[in-house]
């Protein structure tokens, strides 16, 4: 059941350590964890309403979403998920599943079951601390989104969804000098940002027109940075990203 | 399915090489009142009158539907500011 390589489960560390710091104990403990390795096919779905999962999905590789439809057949992307994730981390908790997680792209998975999970954090506070500001930001990042598609139109939104998508990937180093992999589909983008694939086409184009962004071949590039910013009304905050470290960083310098 | 393109009239035309998938012609009606709904949200809320055209075609090239929505405020009573 464990990984060959004890680096496999790296992105994981990425990603807890891109809010929280670990000890060197820690780490080796997450590395540790027991998994099981899958490969999926783009779109398929790895655990949908109302099952029982007994194991946390990580993402090592590919992009996974959220999703759900309404009764009349329209799709709403929840949300988007990137190597480090662990999205149906709440279910360690929350027995049965409320909304349906799939691959959007081709994926490398790894499963660690629930209990593997319960084991890491006793006597690692540090860990329990890691994964409960996972689920945090998680919630944050869904309260942000609850402004952006309550408050916020179509350009607003694309430009949001556009940097907070960099950002994300670039705290756990998949993103540099504002270029990062945006793989969605304008019609999977459209049902993220809750808008006809005709508008969100508009928008991509008065961005584009604007030389604020660049997206071809499943990559953007952010041509001008503070004015994407702007567009969007995006503050970083909300991710929380690399707050103690931030703090330390100040306690030293003062 | 077939692909419907969408073009937008808004002061300039917006032509459309993308297109979406729509199931049937319901679908392709309820595209383009949606986008015209969702782009007066955004950008007619500073004018009194102001009219968008939605015009859809088929991949042939032949009109399918055109869709209007003209939105007017009448103001009963404003202070000059």
């Amino acid at each position: 059941m464990a990984g060959p390589h004890p680096q496999t489960l790296t992105p994981l560390l990425r990603k807890l350590e891109s809010v929280i710091r670990l000890n060197d104990e820690e780490r080796r403990a997450v590395l540790a964890l027991p998994h099981t390795i899958r490969q999926v096919g783009p779109h398929e779905d790895v655990a949908t309403v109302g099952e029982r999962p007994a194991h946390c999905c990580l993402v090592l590789e590919g992009w996974a979403h959220r999703y759900g439809y309404t009764v009349a057949g329209d799709r709403q992307i929840l949300s988007f998920y990137i190597a480090g994730d662990i999205p149906d981390l709440q279910h360690l908790y929350l027995p049965v599943m409320d909304h349906s997680l799939a691959s959007l792209t081709a994926c490398t998975l790894a499963f660690i079951p629930h209990e593997a999970m319960r084991a890491l954090v006793v006597g690692r506070p540090g860990v329990m601390a890691a994964l409960w500001r996972d689920t945090l930001v998680d919630a944050s990042v869904y309260r942000e989104r609850i402004m952006t598609l309550g408050r916020r139109q179509s350009l607003g939104r694309t430009a949001h969804l556009f940097c907070e998508m960099y950002m994300r990937q670039r705290a756990v180093g998949l993103a540099d000098n504002l270029c990062c992999p945006l793989p969605p589909t304008q019609a999977e983008l459209a049902d993220a940002v809750g808008v006809t694939a005709v508008h969100f086409n508009r928008s991509l184009r008065t961005l584009r027109a604007q030389c604020r962004i660049v997206l071809q071949g499943g990559n953007l590039t952010i041509g001008d940075w503070p004015g994407l910013v702007t567009t969007a009304e995006f503050d970083p905050v909300y991710l929380h990203f690399d707050e103690d470290r931030r703090r330390s960083g100040e306690r030293a310098s003062a | 399915m077939a692909r419907y393109f969408f073009e937008i009239e808004n002061g300039g035309l917006h032509r459309d090489d993308t297109g979406a998938e729509c199931r049937d012609l319901d679908e392709v009606r309820a595209i383009a009142v949606r986008t015209l709904t969702g782009i007066a949200a955004e950008e007619a809320v500073l004018h009194d009158r102001h009219t968008i055209a939605v015009a859809v075609r088929d991949a042939a090239g032949t009109s399918v539907l055109d869709v209007t929505l003209t939105l007017t405020a009448a103001w009963s009573r404003r202070p000059e500011a």
